[in-house]
């Protein structure tokens, strides 16, 4: 079940992504990324009061804490993201961004959890992190 | 100071991944921790979208909305995941989605070149490698 909701993720995550980029190609609604950005995150508050409401479930200073915490961390990377590419080539700030989150997040979480990872596993990571090298934009 | 927005946008990335294990180490509520993501992130865009000019355009506000749903259920499902996931292997899995956008940049009739063809061959072999197998991580 965890592999299928991890699946989920990657194949929501991909939705996103394709869509990040029809915005600016073949859209090219690029001078719209405020209103764009702010449906993004709004609808998740709608759909997160909804479900709220329907599960009946409660809400504590420590989720809404994480919650924050974590929510303003990416809407002010995204906007920080979209203030670098005005100086910053797309073809260094796409490399950088993807592979040195991703390879960050993999480093700082095996230190703070020691979490096991097998030996197949460092391979996957380390052939998952070339796919992303090679899948991003070079023009 | 381009570099140092990109290194900056790098970081809260990186504080934002990590903030899923946090959670579910700390036993929270995962479907009120995802409402309170997009409290936070919609306050801040809110304010973005004031500054920047407050252009409006109706394709721009549905297609963001639509997005925003496949979002919320991107990261509700991760956070069932990484319950018992583990996030070092896991977070390099959600990164190989940028196939997705090359992959139908092909049905818009774009060509990728030839590394982007490589890296989205490498995509299976990556899952597979990090899928949990019957080794000492599966195990524990």
């Amino acid at each position: 079940m965890s592999l299928f909701y991890l699946l989920a993720a990657v194949v929501l995550t991909g939705i996103n992504s394709i869509s990040n980029r029809a915005i600016h190609n073949p859209l090219g609604l690029d001078n719209y990324m405020g209103l764009y950005s702010l449906g993004f995150w709004g609808s998740g508050v709608v759909l997160g009061i909804i479900t709220m409401a329907i599960t009946k479930h409660g809400t504590r200073k420590i989720d809404a804490g994480i919650g924050i915490v974590m929510g303003a961390a990416g809407a002010v990377a995204m906007v920080l993201l979209l203030i670098a590419l005005k100086t910053v080539p797309g073809v260094v700030a796409f490399p950088v961004r993807s592979c040195g989150n991703t390879s960050l997040t993999a480093v700082v979480s095996y230190v703070a959890w020691r979490e096991k990872v097998t030996p197949r596993q460092w391979l996957g990571i380390v052939c998952g992190l070339a796919a992303i090298y090679l899948l991003l934009p070079t023009h | 100071m381009g570099y140092l927005y990109l290194a900056l946008s790098t970081l809260l990335v990186v504080v934002w991944a990590l903030c899923y294990k946090v959670a579910v180490g700390r036993g929270c509520e995962l479907r009120s921790v995802n409402l309170w993501i997009y409290v936070g992130s919609s306050a801040i865009m809110l304010v973005y979208f004031i500054a920047t000019g407050h252009r409006y355009s109706s394709a721009a506000a549905l297609l963001g909305f639509g997005t925003g749903i496949s979002c919320y259920f991107a990261t509700l499902t991760f956070f069932y995941h990484i319950r018992t996931g583990v996030l070092t292997v896991s977070w390099t899995m959600i990164g190989l989605a940028v196939g997705f956008p090359v992959a139908a940049s092909i049905l818009w009739g774009e060509h990728p070149s030839a590394r982007q063809w490589i890296g989205l061959a490498l995509i299976p072999v990556a899952f597979i490698l990090c899928s949990p197998g019957r080794g000492k991580a599966a195990a524990e």
